[in-house]
Parts: C-alpha cells; structure tokens; sequence
C-alpha cells in the first residue's frame, strides 16, 4: 500500500466526518423541525378519527390515507401514466411472440434450488404488503412491486419458459393490468354508483361518510378496520403494478428468435 | 443467568462477525483475481452478516428489558440469517459460474482447473 493511497484513504474519511459534523450541527441548513406543521397536523389527526368520520378515512396509515384518499385523483392519473408507458413498450415491440421450447436452460441447479426456496417467501411478503397498506406502511404499489420481483426473478432464474407456461403470457399479463385499472377506477365510481341508483347524493372517490352524504363503504372486517376504499385500491394497484411491470420486464427479455418481426418491420421503414 | 449467557454468545458471535468483515475487506483490497476477490466478499456475507445476525437474534432473546417483542426481533434476526446463509452462496456461486464460463475474468494465477480437466458440467 503506498503512501498516496493512504493520504487519499484518510481525507476522504475525515472528510465524511466532518460532513456529518457540519450538517448535524444545522451548517448546512436548518434541519427538519420538531413541531408539525398545521396541515400535518391535522392530516395525522383525521387519518384515523372514528369521532368525526366524515374528515376521516378511518386507516391507521397515514400516508396511504392521503395517497388514496384525500388526493385519490392524483394517484389515479398516476397509476394510469404508468399503464400509458407499459402500452408504449408493448407498442414499440409489436409483432413478437413467445415461443415455449426454445430451450433457455436458465441459471445451474444450485441457483434453481436456493430461488424454489424464496419465491414463495417472495410471494407472501408482496401479498402481506398489499393487503395491509392501511395498516402498516406499504400499500399496493409496494406489494406489486414485490410480485414483480418474483415474476423477473423467475424469468431470470428458469427462463422465459417459466412464465409463458404458467399462463402468464404477454396477452394475459396485459388483460391483468386492465383488469387491475378497471378495479381502481369501479372503487372510485362505485358509491356514486349506488348514489344514483338509490336516489342518495354521493362524490366520486368517495370513501366514508361525507357532509350531505350518507353513502359509505364498509369500515371494519372482522375486527381490523378496512380503511373503506382504500382496501379495494390496494388489492387492485398491486395486481396492476405486478402485471404492468412484468409486462415490461418480459418484453424486454424476449430472445432473438422471438422478436424477428418486430426487428424485421423496422428495417422495413428504413 | 441464561440471560447473561445468552447475551455473552451473542456478543461473541457478532465479535466474530466483525472479524470475518474485517478479513472480508482485506482480502477484497488485496486478492490477485476475480475469483479469489468473490471468495472473501462471500467470506464476509456469510460470516460477516449471518453470525452476527444469529448473534444478535440471541442476544434479543437475552434481554429482558425489551419486553414480549424481544421473540419478534430474535425470529426475524434468525429467519433473515438463515435466508442469507441459503442466498448469499447462490449469488456467488451464479457470478463465478457466469464469469468463469464466459472467460471474461482472467484466471491467472491459478494451481488446479477441475472445471477444464472434464471435473464439472
């Protein structure tokens, strides 16, 4: 080890200190305060407020309470961005198909056993998340993000095959997602719904009583509260997240043999 | 006094742990090739995180001033440390495996090739 590399070793990790120094003494800045602000304040406060529910949404989480709730329309153009981009991909491949049996042996045996072990493990934490985004943080992006994981892992591990065997083709990962941006958007209209049909005032995305609305979805299962709503949204992001980016993921991992059309009609327009 | 001992294991293991990331580290900076550099990362995987994890799910289990949550923080500490001891190995294994067969890392020096004499595969 030469002298050089031990002066750089050393600066460097002086300089690191005495960063964490400067910024821990509020030299770069003040630091987050201590007290809340009047607008956290009171979204902590009606987040879970069974003596006023028509500010609340009656989810322990907060921010899955403000993410589907209280700006509900946001999350949906959100969630409807993400889906416009999985088209776009699906677009710009267009004309490939799977073939099972090409014969992608995927990675050796050890690696084969040691995934076999974990994807159900996987596949139960990104449930678990899901299901209780109104509980614990979390919520469905998080849990399908979890299921896609394993879907990549699976392509990654046993090939290509792995999925397409399953079921899981692009066609049926595709009808997925819209079933997935179909629920959201049925959640969001369906007290509306029932509104018009009874007679009853009632708001788009809404979720617990409201002023001038007596409508209001189911509040407690069993003995958990459901967070109204924001139960629904969760299940059906997570089926929407899981699909769209394994959608993606499988797109681009399409092999050489798969993709020939879609190369070919480029060429074509050169 | 189970308490104590517990504790004392635990404090033992994650010493050990501190050792092997140590030796983990020096053999990263100072090992000649590819393969025998993943060698001492994988040294400190396993015996730089899953023994200290074991370690600290022990001394969770010890410490009676934690209260009832103290098996929640032993089971994950010793389900995460198991989980790893299976994964960290396949990761390394599916690397050296990748870079081996690909023959982009070079495997000089070397004293003894099963794989090229027929031995794997």
């Amino acid at each position: 080890m030469r002298l050089r590399e031990v002066v750089v070793a050393v600066s460097v990790a002086l300089m690191v200190l005495l960063l964490a120094y400067v910024v821990s003494a509020g030299g770069l800045g003040p630091l987050a305060p201590r007290e809340l602000r009047e607008l956290a304040r009171s979204y902590l406060a009606n987040a879970y407020n069974p003596w006023n529910v028509t500010q609340s949404s009656l989810s322990l989480e907060a921010v899955t309470a403000i993410v589907w709730d209280y700006r509900g329309i946001d999350t949906f153009f959100e969630t409807s961005v993400l889906f416009a981009s999985i088209v776009g991909v699906s677009l710009i491949f267009r004309g490939y198909r799977e073939r099972p049996g090409i014969g992608g042996r995927g990675l050796s045996e050890i690696v084969k056993t040691s995934t076999r072990v974990l994807l159900p493990l996987i596949l139960v934490a990104g449930v678990s998340i899901a299901l209780h985004g109104h509980l614990t943080p979390g919520g469905g992006f998080q849990g399908g993000s979890f299921i896609a994981v394993l879907l990549v892992l699976a392509t990654v591990v046993f090939s290509l095959d792995f999925l397409v065997e399953r079921g899981l083709a692009s066609g049926r990962l595709l009808a997925l997602r819209s079933a997935g941006l179909l629920g959201v958007l049925a959640t969001s209209v369906a007290l509306l719904a029932v509104g018009l049909a009874l007679g009853i005032d009632a708001y788009i995305f809404q979720n617990m009583v409201r002023e001038g609305s007596e409508l209001s979805m189911p509040q407690w299962l069993l003995d958990r509260p459901t967070g109204g709503t924001l139960l629904f949204f969760n299940v059906f992001e997570a089926l929407a997240v899981a699909a769209g980016l394994a959608l993606a993921f499988l797109v681009l991992s399409l092999r050489e043999e798969e993709v020939g059309e879609a190369m070919a009609a480029g060429e074509w327009h050169e | 006094m189970i308490e104590l001992v517990l504790v004392a294991a635990g404090l033992t293991l994650i010493a050990i742990g501190v050792f092997y990331d140590f030796v983990g580290a020096v053999g990263l900076l100072r090992l000649p090739n590819f393969f025998t550099r993943l060698h001492a990362a994988t040294a400190g995987a396993i015996g730089g995180a899953v023994v200290p994890m074991i370690g600290a799910s022990l001394v969770a289990l010890g410490a009676e001033y934690l209260g009832p949550p103290r098996f929640f923080l032993a089971g994950a500490a010793f389900a995460s440390g198991l989980l790893l001891m299976i994964l960290a190995q396949a990761g390394s294994h599916a690397i050296a495996r990748a870079a081996y067969l690909s023959g982009e890392a070079p495997r000089e020096p070397i004293l003894y090739d099963a794989l090229e004499k027929g031995g794997g595969e």
